[in-house]
């Protein structure tokens, strides 16, 4: 029988699901949904640190430091091995994979697992705006944002792009590639010249593996078309996915990628932009990758004393009309325990921290706190709170230590530039945690206990005052 | 403009943490209703995607206009009704045709000026009626869940949920009354 009293909600502006839903600001849900839609979402959301914007400024530093390096190198020979050194420990996967892969200072281990990954094109196509299904609300796009009317006449050249893959850096953890966009000279002129842009549409890349007739979505994190030279043949499009830090990301054999890339008009981060779709489609062979150089390792550092917490808190029943404030607070570090879990990979070893135990009644907050990360600045002070690493190897700092493109809140990881080459040469190597506060913050004395409070209707700048103070002292084995 | 909304221009990765933390529970529910409680994976990526659009899409949303937690509901039961048009179900038919696809849902849902009054008239019911409706209807919820979270009977809160779309319908302010 019909139930005539059964009922639904219509499709609800912002405006009005505020409206209806004023008073209702939690609900319940079991723990572990909770940490799995938390766990996806800062998968998809911490890799946007770097995406085409920041790959261009990674480039062009990379670029002049690479420029000065080669000339140091020639000029004074002598300074080359320490040069060389120093460029080592400033290793970062990403980095290295950005720069021109004929001027790049090669790192033997890295260069061997490109070669190993023994990537191969499968093929491609490319699809303008006007031959997609919904051609119309993109073209509704382009005439709210003032773009002329798409002309299929004037992007015609995109058909041209071809891309191949060129470069495939998989060590178990990260995997990074970048595809040479190839194009006529039109093509050339537009990606020289910003005319067109291109990232990956979002959550539309997938990987299968060999054997295996699943298709597996690929969360690409950092990606984006960095600046192309004058005179280069080529445009470099470059995309990176992390995976979690304890878990291996992809599993042997051999993977194929489809990437799909969104092409646009000026800024591909203007979504309404895009005049074509390249979907392009590759393999490489993940099992090299996955054979780790050594055992991982585990082990735990026990905290004691207390320490100086400067917490961010937030009415977490609802954002509406709360307030955000921001404090300092002596906690005790009694019965907090780190787990360090070390894994040994081509591209450095990778070592993953987390909150394995805390005493009773230690909040969220405490953690967030604990383990946020922070970094020195180019004056080499820390003017943030968080905890920051320092590599020393042989008793002697070497360098901050690395964390990747991307990770997840309440755990820290690093990634140290030391390469299955180096192990039988090196020594004690250890990774010395500092944790930083802030004193005082905004005119706001923290650290004796007031408390500051973010103003309700505007922006603000933080200008503070902060105290650093050592956290704790992890060797690290080498294998 | 709300408080996270504030931090996500200023501390957007703060921000989606305190997002993650506050709203889990509001957006899970939202998604779940429009799928059914028992797609759970889909009813989690929805609710991911949820939180991942509005935080990707921080410098186009209008806070002025709605919260953070409106604009997460509003995304997950439209990234909910996508995925129903993409499992080609039956019922996903009456959903699409009066769901409108997510990038349209503003302009519509405005013009939609017949949904002011029923909110109107869902808000006159009073508490607790008008959450155990919007807990039933709109984040679809079983009577058991509903009685645990208000500590009533379960029988009690059928009563009223009858006895307010009883009120709803005379008031001529239903939403979408279909035969199941």
């Amino acid at each position: 029988m019909p139930n005539e009293l059964d009922f639904s909600f219509h499709t609800l502006s912002a405006e009005q699901t505020d409206a209806l839903l004023s008073g209702i600001d939690s609900l319940p849900l079991d723990r572990a949904a909770v940490r799995r839609i938390r766990r996806e979402t800062e998968r998809a959301a911490a890799p946007r640190r770097l995406r085409r914007r920041t790959v261009a400024r990674l480039l062009v530093p990379a670029a002049a430091c690479l420029a000065a390096l080669i000339l140091a190198c020639v000029c004074f020979p002598q300074a080359a091995r320490a040069l060389a050194e120093f460029l080592g420990f400033e290793f970062r996967a990403s980095r290295y994979m950005l720069e021109n892969p004929e001027t790049r200072s090669p790192a033997p281990a890295v260069e061997e697992a490109i070669a190993n990954a023994a990537c191969r094109d499968v093929g491609y196509s490319i699809s303008l705006l006007n031959e997609w299904e919904d051609a119309d609300t993109w073209a509704g796009y382009r005439a709210q944002m003032g773009l002329a009317p798409f002309s299929e006449e004037d992007w015609a050249f995109l058909r041209n792009i071809e891309p191949r893959v060129a470069e495939v850096l998989y060590d178990g953890h990260t995997l990074i590639w970048n595809t040479y966009m190839y194009a006529d000279e039109a093509g050339m002129e537009a990606m020289r010249s910003v005319k067109i842009d291109m990232l990956a549409v979002e959550g539309a890349s997938t990987y299968t593996v060999e054997g295996d007739p699943t298709v597996y979505p690929l969360y690409i994190g950092a990606h984006g078309l960095p600046p192309v030279a004058d005179g280069a043949d080529h445009g470099v499009f470059f995309a990176q996915v992390t995976g979690d830090p304890d878990e291996q990301l992809l599993p042997d054999g051999i993977i194929t990628v489809t990437q799909v890339i969104r092409i646009a008009e000026g800024d591909a981060m203007i979504h309404g932009a895009a005049v074509a779709r390249l979907t392009h489609t590759f393999t490489f062979d993940a099992t090299p990758g996955n054979a780790a150089s050594g055992a991982p390792d585990a082990s735990a550092t026990a905290l004691s004393g207390e320490i100086d917490l400067t917490m961010d808190h937030l009415d977490a029943g609802d954002g509406a009309e709360k307030s955000w404030t921001i404090d300092t607070r002596r906690i005790s570090l009694d019965g907090v325990t780190l787990g360090v879990e070390t894994s040994y990979h081509a591209t450095g070893i990778y070592v993953h921290i987390t909150p394995t135990e805390v005493p009773e009644g230690w909040t969220q907050d405490m953690t967030y706190a604990l383990l946020r990360p922070t970094a020195f600045n180019r004056y080499g002070k820390i003017d943030a709170p968080g905890v920051a690493g320092e590599l020393y190897v042989n008793g002697e700092r070497v360098a901050e230590a690395q964390m990747p493109d991307s990770g997840i809140i309440g755990e820290l990881t690093y990634v140290l530039p030391i390469f299955p080459q180096d192990y039988d040469a090196i020594g004690t190597v250890v990774l010395r945690l500092s944790h930083t506060c802030y004193t005082e913050l905004n005119g706001a004395d923290l650290i004796g206990g007031e408390v500051y409070e973010f103003p309700a209707s505007s922006s603000v700048g933080l200008t503070g005052t902060t105290k650093t103070v050592p956290l704790a002292e992890i060797p690290i084995p080498i294998p | 403009m709300d408080a996270i909304a504030r931090m996500l221009q200023s501390a957007p990765e703060q921000a989606l943490e305190k997002m993650l933390a506050a709203y889990t529970g509001l957006v899970y529910h939202a998604a779940a209703a429009v799928l059914g409680r028992d797609a759970r994976e889909e009813i989690e990526e929805c609710a991911s995607d949820a939180f991942f659009s509005v935080y990707a899409r921080r410098g186009e949303l209008d806070f002025d206009k709605g919260s953070v937690k409106a604009y997460l509901c509003a995304s997950a039961r439209n990234m909910a009704v996508d995925r129903l048009k993409k499992r080609r179900r039956a019922e996903a038919v009456a959903l699409d045709e009066r769901m409108p696809a997510p990038e349209q849902t503003d302009n519509m849902a405005l013009a939609r000026m017949e949904s002011d009054a029923l909110i109107q008239s869902v808000r006159a019911l009073g508490e607790p009626d008008s959450t155990i409706l919007i807990c039933r209807y709109y984040f679809g919820m079983r009577t058991k869940e509903i009685a645990r979270m208000t500590g009533m009977k379960e029988n009690t809160i059928d009563q009223r949920l009858r006895r307010a779309l009883i009120k709803l319908k005379n008031s001529d302010q239903g939403g979408y009354h279909h035969a199941e």
